[in-house]
């Protein structure tokens, strides 16, 4: 199991304010999704695929495995929508008695739909493996989501990370002795695990308010945020990259 | 189920933010009510939460061939009830999103409607529903997470549906189609997170029976007789 976020603390973007980082990935997915050509969403890609691999230094067989699953996804879709949502005859495909019959306008909802996804897809992957989820908690707090939610996420993500490293050692545990051998096996070694985690944390969690009471805990928890300005040529740069965008999105043809 | 990041038309993207919000600002006004009230149930929402996380990263056994994830939010919703739930989904799909790219920020309302809201009050309807009947906890745990697993399978079917209606037969005919393919993965996958949360519930009463009597998912000896 690896989280991309471990990638966030050692890329080589990591100088770079989170602030920017965020704005640039959200502000890029949003025009990427709203786009009505497959162009913008594909130039997207390459820009994100760019300064996700060669800037920010993330090994590419690691990016490719992440886009393994979203290019499966994005190949069925293509395939079905092509052969079974449109109704202007495009091409045929005659094999072992069955026709089938690609559509044009089936071809062109595949592309853009498909495209949009990919482009989406990879500034999702910029910013889950470059920003630190601390930045990410400084701009939800900019964006005055209530308290209670953004402190439940911080406790969720410190119990995800403590979790996580339970489980496995749990896992590991279990294989040594046989527990996933078979089917049967795997249901009752993967209810132990979850049921004993479950407990464990349960008591976990207790002692850890009481920790946090016993210092002062009054319901959020205060961390001092980065306040640093984005330079202004940063912002500059990511309204013009935008701009860029949009202006291609309205020349393009549809 | 989660639709993928980008995938759905910027519209629908949009109409199902506003379809979830509400519930999840409800839920939060429940979450901000039970916290003042009793300030240590916090961090074992939080526990829940990260749980749900975990559970979804895990494999769970293939049944056929297929490695699948369990959403973990049946269980949620039997221990909280719905509305604080589909808060707890809410943070869950966006960790999802940002640590192992399932789903996506854009889809995010789709994804919480269907999984965080549509799955959690059926899996929650289903055990009160089972509780009445009095079938025994274990198989009110396995209804109520495999059906809960269902409703989230069909409501995505109808996501992409409306927002991909075919040219000829429309939604009703896109509907089958997305319906099929998910159903060759999602109807094992159901039984499978059904299985295992039941094996879950039942190992947690073995074990630490007041846990659950906290919950009141089930009801404790103790407060029947005090009561």
């Amino acid at each position: 199991m690896q989280f991309l976020e471990q990638f966030t603390l050692k890329n080589k973007l990591n100088g770079v304010s989170g602030k920017l980082k965020t704005l640039f990935a959200v502000l890029t997915l949003l025009v990427c999704s709203f786009s009505t050509t497959f162009i913008v969403p594909l130039l997207v890609f390459c820009i994100m695929l760019a300064f996700t691999v060669v800037v920010a230094g993330i090994p590419p067989r690691f990016y490719a495995k992440l886009m393994l699953a979203p290019a499966g996804f994005g190949l069925v879709s293509f395939v079905l929508m092509l052969f079974f949502f449109g109704k202007e005859p495009f091409f045929s495909i005659h094999a072992g008695g069955l026709t089938l019959t690609a559509t044009k306008d089936g071809f062109d909802m595949a592309l853009i739909s498909v495209g949009r996804m990919l482009g989406s897809v990879s500034c999702l992957l910029f910013l889950a493996l470059t920003t630190p989820m601390a930045d990410i908690f400084t701009v939800l707090k900019k964006l005055k989501l209530p308290d209670v939610f953004i402190d439940l996420s911080m406790l969720i993500y410190r119990f995800i990370v403590v979790m996580v490293e339970e489980a496995l050692r749990m896992e590991y545990a279990q294989k040594m002795r046989l527990g996933y051998s078979d089917v049967k096996g795997s249901f009752r070694a993967l209810s132990l695990l979850a049921g004993n985690l479950f407990v464990r944390s349960w008591d976990s969690a207790d002692k850890m308010l009481t920790a946090m009471n016993s210092r002062g805990y009054d319901g959020i928890i205060h961390v001092l945020d980065d306040e640093s300005p984005i330079p202004r040529l940063h912002l500059l740069g990511l309204a013009g990259f935008e701009l860029v965008l949009v202006s291609l999105n309205l020349i393009l043809p549809r | 189920m989660h639709i993928m990041e980008g995938f759905l038309p910027p519209m629908w993207a949009l109409f199902w933010f506003v379809m979830s919000i509400p519930v999840v600002a409800y839920g939060l006004v429940q979450l901000n009510k039970l916290v003042k009230e009793k300030p240590e149930t916090k961090s074992l929402l939080a526990v829940a939460g990260a749980f749900a996380f975990v559970l979804s990263a895990l494999k769970l056994p293939s049944v056929t061939g297929s490695c699948s994830h369990p959403t973990g939010t049946g269980l949620g919703a039997i221990c909280f009830g719905p509305a604080i739930t589909s808060v707890l989904a809410t943070v869950v799909l966006l960790y999802q999103a940002l640590f192992l790219a399932h789903g996506g920020l854009t889809t995010l309302g789709a994804n919480i409607f269907s999984m965080g809201i549509v799955g959690p009050v059926v899996a929650y309807v289903v055990f009160k529903a089972c509780k009445k009947a009095n079938i025994g906890l274990m198989p009110a745990v396995f209804l109520a997470a495999a059906l809960g697993d269902w409703a989230t399978y069909v409501t995505t079917s109808v996501q992409l549906a409306v927002a991909f209606p075919t040219a000829l037969g429309g939604t009703f005919a896109s509907f089958k189609i997305f319906a099929t393919i998910f159903a060759v993965t999602q109807v094992p996958l159901a039984i499978a997170e059904g299985i295992v949360t039941a094996l879950i519930v039942n190992y947690i009463s073995q074990v630490r029976v007041d846990v659950l009597e906290q919950l009141k998912v089930i009801v404790s000896s103790k407060a029947v007789s005090t009561s």
